[in-house]
């Protein structure tokens, strides 16, 4: 939260990191356990750092293409970030052309343990979450300063497969959306990731679920998903709009709106009792980079494919 | 498009014409179910309430200005890029990628 608003909005960081320097975000929970080249690659600017032996590798890395670090900082505050990238700036500076310059081949096959990539025909829908609060009469993202107050961003990945079934679906006048891909919702999707990483739902934590789409695509649903011991949950309603043109997305819009509670392991600090809580779900194209990072809830895919097992 | 325009002059087999038309019926109970949609797309999320409701929930402009710098996402393609355009690489690594979440 701190990098997004504080530091990479800076316009003197953001001005030298567009005009100096070819910028990458990674996650480190596949990045770190790649057994390919690019793995490979990592881990050598990595022992270079003081991440060398540390179990997660997060933080904020400069290096030549040949992989020499030239800068190293996990700080949030924006002063310290720029000095890291101006002493950085001054080191490549002074390393001679030949040192900077190198060819880097093809990597070869990646780890596909720790490297996922959207299916052929596959599609992108844009899932943003927010808590809300009641002011004015009115659901508004929570005043300043409070934590959890960003949109969390994640993206749900749709098979062709499964995009042409929610065509036919709906033409031969719609019904319950499969579970391939209502699960998927559930268990991967609504859920609040606004102060971390949230954890999956498991599907007996599920009490209450319907999800359907009609004749015109109109989509309507209810849920309420909950840990056995009440102490994490989620309820709300679903609707929006789905229209598939030719086998392809042409609109995927859906509005989520819900009261959660609890905390889970990386996402400490929520409000106490039942707080409102809003989704909206929207197709991409998936021009940018940005679009294309998976799904938080894939790390392990036949799961995030397969949510009934 | 009407159903009149689309169908051929001159005579037809019985066969065709029952073919054609059934595809034709199909194409316009298409075109009616997609022109329906369109319309109901239009009412179930352009009421005020949920247009309110969904520009408070979407990333606003300032919210989105670090998505101003163009974040690559693959640490091989990076490396390319800097040995081709002999700048460093800034990388950005997270648990839980750092273009998502929080």
């Amino acid at each position: 939260m701190a990098d997004r608003l504080l530091v990479f909005a800076n316009a003197e960081v953001k001005k030298l990191l567009k005009e100096e320097f070819v910028t990458v975000a990674a996650d480190d929970w596949y990045q770190r356990r790649r057994k390919d080249k690019v793995g490979e690659f990592f881990a050598k600017v990595v022992d270079q750092s003081p991440r060398k032996g540390v179990h997660t590798k997060q933080g904020h890395y400069i290096f030549t293409a040949t992989g020499k670090l030239l800068g190293f900082n996990n700080n949030r505050g924006p002063e310290k970030r720029l000095a890291m990238i101006k002493d950085a700036l001054s080191e490549w500076d002074k390393l001679p052309k030949g040192v900077r310059k190198v060819d880097v081949p093809e990597h070869g096959k990646n780890d596909q343990g720790f490297y996922r990539e959207l299916p052929k025909g596959g599609q992108i829908v844009k899932v943003y979450t927010r808590c809300l609060e009641e002011r004015s009469g009115r659901l508004q993202k929570l005043a300043d300063n409070k934590i959890g107050n960003l949109s969390a961003v994640d993206h749900l990945w749709l098979q062709h497969l499964e995009v042409r079934q929610l065509g036919n679906l709906i033409v031969s006048g719609g019904g319950p959306i499969s579970n391939a891909v209502s699960l998927r919702i559930a268990k991967f999707h609504l859920r609040d990731n606004t102060r971390g990483e949230p954890r999956d739902w498991k599907t007996n934590e599920i009490k209450e679920w319907s999800l359907k789409v009609d004749g015109q695509g109109k989509v309507s649903g209810n849920f309420l998903i909950g840990s056995a011991d009440g102490q994490m949950g989620y309820q709300g309603k679903i609707e929006g709009m789905i229209l598939v043109d030719k086998g392809r997305l042409a609109k995927f819009d859906l509005l989520v709106l819900g009261k959660h509670w609890g905390n889970s392991r990386y996402t400490q600090g929520a409000r106490p009792g039942k707080a409102p809580m809003g989704q909206v779900f929207r197709l991409s194209d998936g021009k940018r980079a940005s679009d294309r990072i998976p799904p938080q809830g894939i790390r392990w895919a036949p799961g995030y494919w397969n949510p009934a097992t | 498009m009407s159903l009149e325009r689309v169908l051929p002059s001159g005579k037809q087999s019985e066969f065709d014409i029952g073919w054609l038309g059934g595809c034709l019926r199909d194409y316009k109970l298409k075109m009616q179910n997609l022109f329906q949609t369109m319309l109901i797309g239009l009412a179930v999320l352009t009421s005020q309430a949920d247009v309110v409701v969904v520009n408070e929930i979407t990333p606003s402009k300032a919210e989105s200005a670090w998505l101003e710098i163009d974040w690559e996402t693959d640490l091989w393609e990076a490396r390319k890029e800097a040995a081709r355009t002999d700048k460093p690489i800034y990388l950005w690594e997270m648990d839980g990628h750092p273009l998502g979440c929080v």
